[in-house]
């Protein structure tokens, strides 16, 4: 699913940038045998698998794109509850679907990010302010909780109040 | 043109209470020439009033110092504006170095960056329109 910049347009601003961020539940094993597949199939990827690293980067050079594929994203936790709350998009037109984290996970993970920015911060809070009201605010503190950013995200909840 | 943040924050002090001068100073805990230069600067500005006190007993008359009605408006239009400010982290910087990176790469095999971003941007306005859909179907 999708997640980072490319899931912001589904809930706050419309933002582009060439950062693609995808997620996998995949363990490490099947995650080495995609990177591998992958490989095979043209892409490069800069650097070896390995059990601790939280994504892997492919690069198309004859596109010159970049996409990072998440197996541990930054305060995601790979659950039922997760998995119900993705919404399906089309990035492509009516040809191609594929889902996007939900915005409660979204936030966190925006928040949670080690390479955190202060661009990041107003992703999250442009999700807050533009689904204030239609968020579920519990599952959101909750995972918040989880990943430990509970300080920041009520920061942001009272921005959006003012 | 003065120090704005040490300016608010001297103007700050002396709204909530009336402060001698070497009291504002203990406070600040800054230079002491430059927050007396300062403090003549408010003066003139009448953002700050100084009044002499000859209320002591012993020693000589004390200078304080209080907020005028002026330096409220600016502590509240400072307050305000600081919201505003434009924030950026060296996790940004190094993301906006990334990102001319790539479309350094773009150019140096004869794409133009531009029209990459015009087919990202449909990608984002299709990713928009289609979550729009689906959520509302929900």
């Amino acid at each position: 699913m999708l997640i980072g910049d490319y899931a912001l347009p589904a809930y706050g601003q419309l933002r582009t940038t060439q950062d693609i961020d995808i997620a996998i539940a995949a363990s490490y094993e099947r995650s080495t045998k995609l990177q591998g597949e992958l490989v095979q199939l043209g892409y490069q990827i800069p650097t070896p698998p390995s059990p601790d690293a939280p994504l892997f980067l492919v690069a198309d050079l004859k596109m010159k794109l970049e996409v990072e594929i998440w197996t541990k994203p930054d305060g995601v936790v790979f659950d039922s509850e997760l998995l119900r709350r993705r919404v399906k998009v089309r990035p492509f037109g009516d040809d191609f679907e594929m889902f996007v984290i939900g915005p409660e996970d979204f936030i966190v993970n925006k928040l949670a990010r080690q390479d955190r920015g202060v661009q990041d911060e107003q992703d999250a809070l442009s999700v807050l302010a533009r689904r204030k009201g239609k968020l579920d605010y519990e599952y959101l503190r909750h995972r918040a909780k989880q990943a430990g950013v509970t300080g920041l995200l009520h920061t942001l909840i009272e921005k959006t109040d003012v | 043109m003065f120090e704005i943040d040490l300016a608010a924050k001297i103007l700050s002090y002396c709204d909530e209470n009336e402060l001698a001068v070497s009291d504002l100073i203990r406070k600040v805990s800054g230079n002491h020439d430059k927050t007396m230069a300062l403090v003549r600067e408010l003066e003139e500005r009448t953002l700050l009033l100084p009044r002499i006190s000859r209320n002591h007993s012993v020693g000589r008359p004390r200078k304080l110092l209080r907020t005028t009605p002026l330096g409220k408006q600016f502590i509240t239009e400072y307050n305000r504006l600081h919201d505003l400010f434009l924030r950026s982290n060296d996790n940004d910087l190094n993301k906006a170095i990334h990102q001319a990176e790539l479309a350094q790469r773009l150019v140096e095999i004869g794409l133009y960056p531009y029209e990459r971003f015009q087919e990202l941007n449909e990608i984002v306005q299709n990713i928009a329109r289609s979550a729009k859909i689906e959520q509302h179907t929900r």
